[in-house]
């Protein structure tokens, strides 16, 4: 799979793949930053923080996945971390964030299996 | 300071919890950035508390761990770096709260997530570019506050140089001391912290090393230029010259100079002690010594050294760095041995360079860069882009105003004049001590700027402002102009300090040419105050059907060739010269005198003369004949008498009429007695040889 086939593969029809190569300009870069993304602790220090309840940490590590997500254009988890990122701002619902969490870990499977395949 | 040799990249501060925005950043700005990374706000700051004077500009995340981006910005309001180091605020955080609250904490710009590396890399360059330009704004206003300080730069420039004179040194000698001090110390402020040097402090101690042998004044000429070494005994008296300096410092009383002069007096003083307390005269030792001293010490010697002498040759400037360094001239301080060891090749340059240079001119930059790290200035940089921006408004209404605009600067005795100002009048923007200069008072007269001067000063912060009117001499040719002034102080309430003024000159020629047909209605004439001509008959006849045997005379005059200093000179000359006349009148006769001006330059004056009415229009007539401004005024006068010649005013009028043609038939520049022989003559008020 190559880049712009890893991007329609999680949207087959966003403009994803123009924007972060508009936003960085090569696939060099977006591929450097992808990989990067993959092996980023963010989200292994966000499951340890939400097992543990620490929702303070679990905000840092949600909003710096969005973060990320946002740069590499990667809307799918970019959506749903920007949920979890808002839920645990401000008096966190224990079940709310369980179940938006769960969503985060799908998508972040998703996209960290779909880096992973390219070339 | 930016040199084609030198380009080094400028320092960019990426402070973001993400190793990877980190990344991305260095990866947009990297190639024309360097980039320093910090990965939460503590070591953000710590980044900027090694780096401080190298970051052009910092790129800062909101949510981060253990320091926040706000608190971030906190601790740099606190530490007045926010005015140095602009910043960018990166975040996914779009609320208008958010992102409000940075602004008001001082970021310059707000970049939201995702980022595009295009925008990121303009708003970078713009940002630092802005910062550039404000430092050269600020420039800008520190060379103004040097200006301030050039009177004391002045003061020490002629003391020094009357010391050269009776020295018979080079007039070189001072500013290589001062130079090699302020090299000596900017070294020396690098290497330690310990003397509290900064950029004012060096410019202050270099510019009272000029001072340093200000006592030998006080010296015998005989001793001061003995060719060849001195005895032990004039040696003796030769010292004394330290001391003798130091308390002519001592005795200046100075306020506003207090510390100027304190560090004059440690380099007058002690300027020949010794680190290893054998010098005089107070045998100090070690850091007894100020530093200040110190330094100029060893400029003193190396200069000595690289001078020729009655007594010794010059020697060269590795030889003299050599015998300081072996102690075979004195005994320094070790850490300023290393400052002289580092600097001497600089230094070599920098006096091969000096015979051909003025004066050093990098205090300006130096105290720039200090301002701008310390914001002593008490604006911020904000505010001085405001100011930036404020000014090119002002300029651009200015140029579109067609109005003078000036300001004036008490303390420098300068007027600066708008671009559009100084090219209307035909001078250069900025004018020193106006009312001397010769340009200016072409323009304006002399004693004009100074009432000008003088009633600004006098206005008070209830009434600042002054007006009036003026004339100028445009292109040759006086016109009228309004001008308002407002008077500017600075300070606190009780203790306010006139500063100048600002004000504009505006062209009311023509306003003025329409007044003057106005007027004619009123019962004074506004240009010479007199009375017009329908206010004077009034006045006239009251008296005459009042009058009982007292005699009077009336008394009708016009100038000579008055049209044709109006067309050579202008009208508003010609309404000068009228102005003058009225004056002159004014000045001389009687308040109970009727004084008129009834026609363009025709006057009437209508008094009583008590019997000697031919000694009284001597008297007049010599009143007002003579000279303005290099014009020739003569007059050409009619006299009617009260009553031989009538007692009605009708009569006395047309015979004084008659007579003033008569004169003029005779050759101008006199006056006549009406008598009959004139009866039936042609009147002056029907035109001859073209003057109306």
């Amino acid at each position: 799979m190559n880049i712009q086939e890893f991007y329609a593969s999680i949207d087959p029809a966003g403009k994803e793949y123009e924007e972060v190569m508009s936003r960085l300009g090569t696939e060099r870069l977006v591929s450097k930053y992808l990989k990067k993304m993959a092996d980023d602790k963010s989200f292994a220090n966000l499951k340890e923080a939400i097992a543990s309840e620490n929702y303070k940490d679990a905000f840092m590590a949600s909003h710096t996945i969005k973060g990320i997500c946002m740069n590499l254009s990667l809307k799918l988890l970019a959506d749903s971390s920007s949920a979890l990122t808002e839920e645990l701002r401000d008096n966190p619902d224990p079940a709310q964030v369980q179940a938006l969490f769960k969503q985060v870990e799908e998508d972040y499977r998703i996209v960290t299996d779909g880096i992973r395949s390219i070339e | 300071m930016s040199s084609m040799k030198t380009v080094k990249k400028k320092k960019i501060l990426v402070v973001d919890d993400s190793e990877m925005n980190r990344s991305i950043l260095a990866d947009m700005l990297g190639d024309d950035y360097e980039i320093l990374e910090a990965c939460n706000g503590l070591e953000g700051i710590a980044e900027i508390k090694k780096h401080e004077e190298e970051i052009a500009l910092m790129l800062l995340d909101v949510v981060m761990p253990q320091m926040d981006g706000f608190e971030v910005l906190a601790v740099m309001n606190k530490g007045g770096w926010i005015g140095s180091i602009p910043v960018i605020m990166i975040s996914a955080e779009t609320s208008s709260t958010h992102v409000n609250q940075a602004y008001d904490m001082g970021v310059t710009d707000y970049i939201s997530r995702p980022f595009d590396g295009k925008v990121v890399r303009r708003r970078v360059n713009n940002t630092i570019m802005l910062y550039t330009k404000q430092k050269m704004l600020q420039g800008m206003v520190t060379e103004q506050i040097l200006e301030k300080e050039k009177s004391s730069s002045l003061m020490v420039e002629i003391l020094s140089n009357i010391v050269e004179f009776r020295n018979g040194e080079s007039g070189l000698h001072v500013l290589h001391v001062r130079t090699i001090t302020e090299m000596l110390l900017k070294k020396l402020a690098e290497k330690t912290d310990k003397y509290e040097m900064n950029h004012t402090r060096i410019a202050m101690i270099a510019l009272a090393s000029a001072l340093h042998d200000i006592g030998k004044i006080s010296i015998d000429e005989k001793i001061l230029n003995k060719p060849g070494r001195l005895t032990d005994e004039e040696f003796e008296i030769m010292k004394t010259h330290a001391a003798i300096g130091g308390d002519m410092l001592m005795n200046v009383s100075d306020r506003r100079e207090e510390e100027m002069i304190k560090v004059a007096y440690e380099i007058c003083r002690w300027h020949h002690e010794r680190y290893d307390g054998r010098g005089y005269p107070d045998r100090l030792k070690g850091e007894e010594i100020p530093v200040s001293a110190q330094v100029v010490a060893m400029a003193d010697v190396y200069d000595a050294l690289t001078s020729k002498r009655v007594y010794k040759p010059a020697f060269s400037h590795e030889k003299a760095v050599e015998m300081i360094m072996n102690g075979e001239c004195g005994a320094f301080n070790p850490l300023l041995l290393e400052c002289l060891q580092d600097i001497k090749e600089e230094l070599k340059k920098e006096l091969e360079s000096h015979s051909t240079r003025q004066s050093p001119k990098n205090e300006a930059q130096s105290m720039t860069t200090e301002l701008f790290e310390k914001g002593d200035m008490g604006a911020s940089d904000r505010t001085l882009r405001l100011l930036e921006k404020e000014r090119i408004k002002y300029q651009f209404f200015a140029s579109m105003s067609k109005e003078i605009q000036f300001e004036y600067n008490v303390d420098a005795d300068m007027v600066e004049l708008t671009e559009w100002g100084a090219r209307y009048l035909g001078v250069e923007e900025t004018i020193m001590n106006p009312c001397d200069d010769e340009r200016m008072r072409r323009i304006l007269d002399k004693e004009k700027m100074m009432e000008i001067r003088k009633r600004v000063r006098k206005a008070n912060a209830a009434n600042p402002i002054v007006t009036g009117a003026y004339p100028l001499r445009i292109g040759g040719e006086l016109r009228w102009h309004k001008l308002v002034v407002r008077a500017m102080w600075e300070g606190s309430e009780e203790d306010l300090h006139y500063t100048g003024a600002i004000g504009k000159f505006v062209n009311a020629d023509e306003d003025y040419k329409r007044m003057d047909s106005l007027e004619k209605e009123a019962a004074h004439d506004t240009l010479t105050g007199l009375f017009n001509h329908k206010n004077a008959r009034k006045r006239i006849e009251m008296i005459l059907s009042e009058r009982r045997d007292d005699p009077y005379s009336l008394i009708l005059f016009d100038l000579d060739h008055f049209k044709e200093a109006n067309d050579q000179y202008g009208h508003l000359f010609g309404d000068e010269v009228l102005k003058h006349v009225a004056k002159k009148l004014k000045d001389n006769l009687r308040k109970d005198d009727t004084m008129a001006r009834v026609g363009g330059d025709e006057f009437m004056v209508f008094l009583e003369h008590g019997g000697n009415y031919e000694g009284q229009v001597e008297r007049v007539f010599q009143i007002v004949a003579g000279e303005y401004e290099n014009f020739k005024i003569g007059v050409s006068m009619g006299v009617a008498l009260v009553p031989k010649d009538g007692e009605d005013y009708e009569s006395l009028f047309h015979a004084a009429d008659q007579a003033l043609y008569a004169s003029k038939r005779g050759g101008r520049n006199q006056y006549k007695f009406y008598d009959d022989t004139m009866k039936g003559t042609l009147s002056v008020l029907s035109p001859m040889d073209g003057e109306e």
